[in-house]
């Protein structure tokens, strides 16, 4: 992990343009269909060290592969863990997480009118039948071997890999083996163990991607904020338990609100969560800062305490809208965190992955250029 | 004109979500199909009093008509002024050949494409060929009317009227009769001194909705701003020309970037044209503050005397965002400006309309708008329970 030691660094949240046939092909395989496994292969590595590259030439300090080989987190993970099975819709029993379940029931004229794109598009769902057993190796191994290629001769100061946390595999893959949900949740995390241990292995830093710690709040309308503590303790238990033998300081955590475009009106504030959040065994933390529903939150940091040595690193460009950020208040975002817990301990990041979120892929550039340049206004003020 | 005396007071730009039997009249008389106008007129009427209502029961303190007769900007003027013609054609994308455009060319074209097919009213190009005279009597007649009884009915202490700017109007149409555009802009002037006095002299305030005085500067990749600075400053003197006879403590003024959703990294930066913007005679000012292009300006105050007496509604809920503003970032944003040009000189507003173009498709949908319109509220009286 970084710290700022000199000037705010820069990284973003995970996922990045791909091309457009590119996409066609990842999305084909995720759905089962024909593909060219090594026409597949070398199109990944040509766009991950493309994707490096511009990473680089705009100025990201911590930089990543864009997540151009995951269509998204539910298929990458069913060919990284045995024991799924793909049932029809119409078989799925007690299973109907929705991350807009709150907003939902206040925007109903709205969804109407806009159905989510991320509501559940896919024909059939990976349901738990079995023991969980992890099988990617050889697929993180071509993610490692991938992003070590497109890193050669790169300069950049730190590369990270994402991984997906128990908690949110379980809001997306039903069980319908183990005798409960804490069962479940800590063989997923076993599991896991081995993606999060080999990225370490290799090098890179491990960005924890737990989308779900806030976003379990949207799905499960019924539960109270005691309640919620109490459900999101337990997912963050079994993270830690997968966690256990990788040191802290090789461990980022990111987390945000589900990230579809929506009213997000009844999110839980990270102030009801803060303590569980830097619960999680990371020493770099993530959080979705950019957005209106968010925005406000810098001031959480007046009185919550970030751990012992931890870096935060707000989302001061976010996915929310195609306005482009002006650089004058990304520095003035970054300016407000490193006032309350010090210049070296505050990244400038996004809110989630701009990737596929905005409405062209020239959006999501200009908004890491503004990044850039925002974070560079803000050190001029932090180290004069 | 109120004060925020003892608590921030809330209003917003004008344009809000129509109900769906008028956007469907709206579209068939935009159509060039037979639209009864008794009918029109009674739902027009009986929509006016319910947005009225509306506004009143979730906190809004200076309330408008939501502009529902209005159907556009550009159709709305061809209503109301004599000697424009149209062309037959249509009128190009307002952010064709502009600096967005040029930057940013496949995002234009694949997400932002208003105008195409055959032009209907509400986008026709027109032309002046003849003399610019006021001829909105009846429809302005129809509108204050409606506003009267609904604000009565919803016991409103103050209403706002918007109407659009000399520059605006001269903006969207070609000038085939006029010398120049100058000639043509104070011909304009002095025809809509008729409606704005008409607005005032109805007993409201008098909103110039003017978005072209800062969008030339985007839409002219040629021009400076030294420029665009000097072409704005002879705008406003003619923006004072058509109020003139008019209290400047019944007008407020209304800039913004027009309802462009993209990446607007050229927007001409309010360093550059407030300055001019606080010589129009008004006495308060509403401009785009809810988004992350703007949102830092505030700092501008710092080193920008206000002049005394006058009033900043700053946008603190936006039209650029599907997500709702959470209360507690609407009250930072106005304790920041509350800090600077005190707390009575404040009140919250939005960055835009929320329905400038009577569509199907509604810019954001009226759920949110109003879920949004509730969070000003609540966050208004945050920064007002802060403050005083």
């Amino acid at each position: 992990m970084l710290y700022s030691a000199d000037r705010i660094l820069t990284t973003h949240a995970g996922s990045l343009p791909r091309a457009d046939d590119l996409k066609a092909i990842v999305a084909g395989k995720a759905a089962g269909g024909e593909y060219d496994e090594a026409d597949l292969q070398a199109r990944l590595a040509a766009a991950v060290k493309d994707v490096v590259r511009r990473q680089a030439e705009a100025g990201i300090d911590s930089v990543n592969d864009g997540e151009i080989s995951k269509i998204n987190f539910t298929t990458y993970v069913r060919e990284r863990i045995a024991g799924f099975e793909l049932w029809d819709p119409e078989a799925r029993v007690n299973f109907s997480l929705d991350m807009t379940a709150r907003d939902r029931e206040k925007f109903s004229g709205y969804f109407e009118a806009n159905p989510m794109p991320f509501k559940r598009n896919v024909t059939k769902t990976p349901v738990c039948v079995d023991e969980l057993r992890y099988v990617g190796h050889d697929a993180v191994r071509g993610d490692i071997e991938i992003f070590k290629a497109a890193l050669d001769g790169v300069d950049v100061a730190e590369a990270y890999l994402p991984a997906v946390t128990p908690g949110t595999i379980e809001h997306w893959m039903p069980n319908e083996h183990y005798a409960d949900d804490e069962a479940f949740v800590y063989a997923i995390a076993e599991a896991m163990r081995e993606e999060y241990e080999a990225i370490v292995e290799a090098g890179f830093l491990l960005q924890i991607d737990d989308p779900d710690l806030p976003d379990g709040w949207n799905c499960l309308p019924g539960m109270s904020v005691s309640d919620y503590r109490k459900y999101a303790m337990v997912r963050v238990e079994a993270l830690n338990h997968a966690l256990r033998n990788i040191p802290p300081e090789k461990i980022r955590l990111h987390v945000c609100w589900g990230s579809f475009h929506g009213p997000h009106h009844d999110d839980i504030p990270l102030r009801d969560i803060a303590d569980i959040i830097f619960s999680v065994r990371a020493m770099s933390f993530s959080i979705e800062a950019s957005n209106p529903c968010h925005e406000h939150e810098w001031r959480v940091f007046e009185d919550v305490e970030l751990p012992d040595g931890a870096t935060l690193i707000p989302g001061v460009v976010g996915h929310c809208t195609d306005f482009i950020e002006h650089p004058d208040l990304v520095a003035e975002r970054l300016v407000r965190y490193a006032d309350l817990v010090g210049r070296e301990r505050v990244l400038a990041g996004t809110d989630c992955g701009l990737g596929h979120r905005v409405g062209h892929e020239s959006i999501c550039w200009a908004k890491l250029e503004s990044l850039v340049e925002g974070a560079a206004r803000a050190s001029r003020r932090l180290w004069r | 004109m109120r004060y925020s005396t003892d608590r921030i007071l809330t209003t917003h730009v004008g344009s809000l979500p129509r109900p769906k039997q008028l956007i469907d009249l709206m579209i068939a008389a935009d159509n060039g199909e037979n639209v009864d106008p008794a009918h029109y007129d009674a739902t027009l009427k009986q929509a006016v009093m319910e947005i009225v209502a509306k506004q009143s029961a979730l906190g809004v303190d200076v309330v408008d008509d939501g502009e529902l007769s209005k159907r556009g900007f550009a159709v709305y003027a061809h209503e109301r002024l004599a000697g424009l013609e149209p062309t037959g054609e249509p009128r190009p994308s307002p952010w064709s050949n502009s600096r967005e455009s040029n930057d940013f060319p496949e995002f234009y074209a694949t997400s932002r494409q208003p105008f195409s097919g055959a032009p209907t009213a509400s986008n026709m190009q027109m032309a002046c060929t003849g003399p610019i005279t006021y001829k909105g009597q009846e429809l302005l007649d129809r509108d204050l009317a409606n506003l009267t009884r609904a604000v009565a009915a919803a016991g409103a202490e103050e209403a706002f009227v918007p109407a659009i700017s000399p520059s605006d109007v001269v903006g969207n149409q070609l000038n085939e009769f006029y010398s120049d555009e100058e000639e043509f802009l104070y011909a304009v002037a002095d025809a809509l001194n008729v409606e704005y006095r008409a607005i005032v002299d109805a007993g409201f305030l008098l909103q110039i909705d003017d978005p072209r005085l800062i969008n030339y500067y985007v839409k002219n990749p040629d021009l400076s701003i030294a420029e665009c600075r000097k072409w704005a400053e002879q705008q406003v003197e003619a923006i004072n020309h058509s109020l003139k006879g008019i209290p400047e403590e019944n007008i407020r003024y209304h800039t913004c970037y027009g309802i462009n959703m993209g990446p607007r990294i050229h927007d001409m930066e309010m360093k550059d044209y407030m300055d001019i913007v606080l010589k129009i005679n008004a006495r308060a000012y509403s401009f785009e503050h809810g988004n992350p292009r703007h949102e830092h300006e505030w700092q501008l105050w710092e080193d920008l005397k206000l002049p005394d007496g006058k009033i900043l509604i700053p946008g603190v809920i936006t039209h650029a965002s599907l997500l709702v503003e959470h209360p507690e970032l609407i009250c930072q944003r106005l304790m920041r400006f509350a800090d600077i040009v005190g707390r009575e000189n404040v009140m919250a507003g939005g960055d835009c309309g929320f329905g400038t173009q009577a569509k199907a498709e509604p810019e954001v949908h009226p759920t949110i708008v109003w879920a949004k319109f509730d969070a000003m509220a609540k966050g208004a009286k945050l920064a007002t329970d802060k403050l005083w």
